[in-house]
């Protein structure tokens, strides 16, 4: 999500009293905190789960093969990873409980759906000229992969182990 | 007023000579137009975030402009662990830092095809050319090896084949002029996989560059190296890390080095073609000036000599006269002596006839008694 572009009303889904209502509130500030309290414990996030058949198990990218094989993207790993670090977090859970939210992570400037478009679609296959930010399709797949295993600072595979996702040809 | 005409005027052309070097160095320094590029020259924009150290660059640059194989292959990343430069055959170097997070970063280095490059100005055969494209390109068939050009860069790139005996050549990236020629990207672009290295116009490139520190401030520090360090490079450089810490100068100023040096070097001509013009005036004025001096010298000793003979002469003539006088008083004296003498004489004379008379007469009487 692009830093300081979140939506404020989302923020009202769960900052819900009306000020009216705030008047009934009790003064003291601990009877405040157990109220508050209460109110969080009662609403019941449930676990976000996802139909098997709408993530595909594995994804073959096999579009530009040079000096390297097609790569095997272990999709249901990567997507079962994802869920379990969300579902251990309450406000994860609350703002990925839209069906297909967590996908857009990776399957990102386009409409939230079951079949998200190709990233060749809006990154071309041939090297060019850069012209405005949008990396290439080699760019566009690395980054986001490397990129994200950055930020999380996963250490396998290491970015530079070029042949643990995809086999060099030999 | 003590000064002589002569002096004022010496003085007065070795000012005007001065000022006039001065004026020449400053209407050159001031009027250089400032040369903002071909409307087409081309860049790299290198995003050192994204940089991952895997050397594909550099094995893309080793096949595509055919240099020898290197000891340790490109895929060995423990030359990481040290620090390097271009060398002879090795155009582009990657290097890993340690940020302040004790994080890895790794950047690129290679020559930043500067928009006035200071190689090119350094160069006195013309070796070195900003082509419109962007590229620094070498002709090593004009190239003497003298090197000046190594001296000359900010950024010490230029690499020496040091081991070339007969025919050694200055060796630096190229920009890959004649893949570009060819409408192709440079390998080092072209090969890197997370898009690290991008090739475009510079001045969308730079564009780009601070459209992506905008939309992730906290990602990057808010500077474009390269947009105007040594007044400007085709290769720009963005880094969430500072880049004193990753090896890149920050002490090199937005003047690029042919501004600098164009001062002091416009005054060479006016130098060489003036200076010793004068210097001679001044040099034949003054020797002039002992000449007429000499002569002066001269002159007033033969007048000294002159008027000493002319006293000699009179003093001369006086003493002929002095002597004349005494020849004449003693001509004189002698002959009033002699006068004297033969009157004496004939006195003694008459008196002795007197008495010889006497004496006759005597006897007679005696006889006569």
């Amino acid at each position: 999500m692009p830093f300081g572009k979140s939506d404020q009303g989302k923020c009202k889904s769960c900052h819900n009293v009306k000020l009216a209502d705030a008047k009934h509130f009790p003064i003291k500030q601990e009877d405040q905190a157990s109220l508050a309290n209460s109110v969080i414990s009662s609403r019941k996030m449930p676990a976000l789960e996802y139909d098997q058949k709408d993530v595909p198990e594995k994804v073959i990218i096999d579009v530009m093969k040079k000096e390297y094989e097609a790569a095997e993207l272990p999709h249901r790993k990567i997507v079962d990873t994802l869920m379990a670090r969300l579902n251990k977090d309450t406000l994860g859970k609350y703002f990925h409980k839209d069906k297909y939210t967590m996908c857009q992570g990776c399957h990102h400037n386009s409409p939230m759906s079951a079949a998200p478009p190709k990233c060749a679609t809006c990154h071309s296959l041939a090297p060019k000229k850069a012209t405005d930010g949008r990396p290439g399709l080699k760019g566009a797949y690395h980054g986001q992969c490397i990129g994200c295993h950055d930020k999380m600072g996963i250490k396998k595979p290491a970015a530079t182990a070029c042949a643990e996702c995809h086999k060099k040809k030999s | 007023m003590g000064i002589s005409r002569r002096k004022f005027l010496g003085w007065f052309g070795g000012l005007s000579a001065t000022a006039a070097t001065a004026a020449s160095t400053a209407i050159a320094g001031g009027g250089n137009h400032h040369f903002k590029g071909h409307p087409d020259t081309m860049g790299v924009l290198h995003d050192i975030n994204k940089c991952i150290g895997c050397r594909k660059c550099e094995e893309a640059c080793n096949t595509v402009n055919e240099l020898p194989k290197p000891e340790k292959t490109f895929d060995d990343l423990t030359v990481l662990d040290q620090k390097r430069r271009t060398s002879a055959d090795v155009y582009t170097v990657v290097n890993k830092f340690n940020d302040s997070n004790n994080k890895n970063v790794h950047v690129k280095k290679q020559c930043n095809h500067c928009m006035e490059p200071a190689c090119a100005s350094a160069c006195f055969v013309k070796a070195f050319k900003k082509m419109p494209n962007g590229s620094v390109v070498y002709d090593e068939s004009v190239c003497v090896g003298c090197r000046y050009c190594m001296v000359a860069c900010p950024f010490n790139i230029p690499a020496y084949e040091y081991d070339n005996a007969f025919s050694p050549k200055v060796t630096k990236c190229t920009l890959c002029y004649p893949r570009l020629e060819k409408g192709l990207l440079p390998g080092c672009v072209e090969i890197c996989p997370k898009e690290a290295l991008i090739f475009g116009n510079r001045k969308e490139l730079i564009k780009i560059a601070r459209d992506r520190i905008n939309k992730h401030p906290d990602q990057y520090i808010d500077h474009i190296y390269g947009e105007h360090e040594m007044g400007g490079t085709s290769w720009l450089y963005i880094s969430g890390t500072s880049f004193s810490e990753i090896g890149m100068r920050e002490d090199l100023g937005e003047t690029s080095a042919p501004e600098l040096t164009a001062g002091p070097l416009s005054a060479v001509p006016i130098v060489v073609g003036l200076w010793p013009v004068l210097l001679t005036g001044v040099y034949a004025i003054s020797k002039r000036k002992d000449k007429i001096a000499e002569e002066e010298k001269e002159e007033a000793v033969q007048a000294n000599q002159d008027a000493a003979d002319e006293e000699m002469k009179k003093q001369i003539a006086q003493v002929r006269k002095n002597a004349e006088k005494d020849k004449e008083k003693a001509i004189k004296r002698e002959v009033k002596k002699a006068l004297e003498e033969a009157a004496k004489e004939a006195e003694e004379k008459a008196a002795k006839e007197a008495e010889e008379k006497a004496g006759k007469e005597a006897p007679e009487k005696k006889e006569g008694e």
